[in-house]
């Protein structure tokens, strides 16, 4: 053996520093090291569910989100549709109220034009009257001769009728 | 209420002589011109009380035609000016 250049010692030597480095790595070495890709595994894996799950949760709050959203928008149309509807009825309430002033106001203003019309009716009634009356006055002023009064005096006297006083 | 004898025949006095006054009262006939005598006659025909008073003429330019008797604070408007004013009345009212 030892012509062939192999030396059985070396070779045993060699064999037992093998067993005794691969005793030492698998001690030390290879299970802790396997034991740590183990636990990143696993936590990779819980990191991967607790993404899922969150992006589910996501999901459904999303989706929760989105339902109330609907929700509001119907709640918020239907307050808007209703004040719309209760607006109309106050506006119609409102023009009623105002058009009934407003008749009021000119009934009002046609009885006070009526009455100021009739009040100046009256005066020019009055003045015309006095108008008239004071012409035939003035007329008779300058157009009665002495004989004239003398006998419309006696017809007045004639006329008149007797006192018992 | 006692009145004293004194004040009640004074004034007793007092009513006999006004209302003897009243009897031959004076009058005033207020016309344009002085009223001749038929027309005072036909006056005293319709106002009784003239027979009895004294009568005072006032000539007013201001009457057109007819004659106003005063007597106290009684007045008989008989002028043509009071038909007017009757007249203007009625106007007035009617038109």
């Amino acid at each position: 053996m030892e012509n062939l250049g192999i030396d059985v010692k070396l070779i045993v030597a060699q064999m037992v520093s093998f067993g005794i480095f691969y005793l030492v790595f698998m001690k030390f070495i290879s299970t802790p090291l396997f034991g740590f890709l183990k636990k990143q595994k696993e936590q990779e894996e819980l990191r991967e569910k607790l993404a899922e799950e969150l992006e589910k949760r996501n999901a459904q709050l999303e989706e929760k989100d989105n339902a109330m959203d609907k929700e509001r928008k119907a709640a918020l149309t239907k307050a808007i549709a209703e004040s719309k509807k209760e607006a109309l009825v106050v506006k119609a309430e409102i023009i009623a109220a105002s058009k009934k002033e407003a008749e009021a106001l000119i009934e009002a203003a046609k009885a006070q034009i009526e009455a100021e019309r009739e009040t100046m009716q009256k005066g020019m009634r009055k003045q015309v009257v006095e108008l008239g009356i004071m012409m035939v006055e003035k007329a008779l002023h300058s157009y009665l001769t002495p004989q004239a009064r003398k006998d419309i005096t006696k017809h007045i006297i004639e006329q008149a009728p007797k006192a018992n006083i | 209420m006692i009145i004293e004898p004194k004040l009640k025949a004074d004034l007793k006095a007092y009513l006999l002589d006004r209302l003897k006054t009243k009897q031959v009262g004076s009058v005033v006939v207020k016309a344009p011109y002085l009223l001749g005598d038929s027309e005072m006659q036909m006056l005293k025909q319709r106002i009784e009380m003239l027979g009895k008073a004294t009568i005072h003429q006032e000539v007013d330019e201001s009457i057109l035609a007819g004659c106003i008797i005063q007597f106290g604070s009684q007045v008989i408007d008989l002028s043509l000016n009071s038909e007017l004013q009757t007249l203007e009345h009625i106007l007035y009212e009617t038109v």
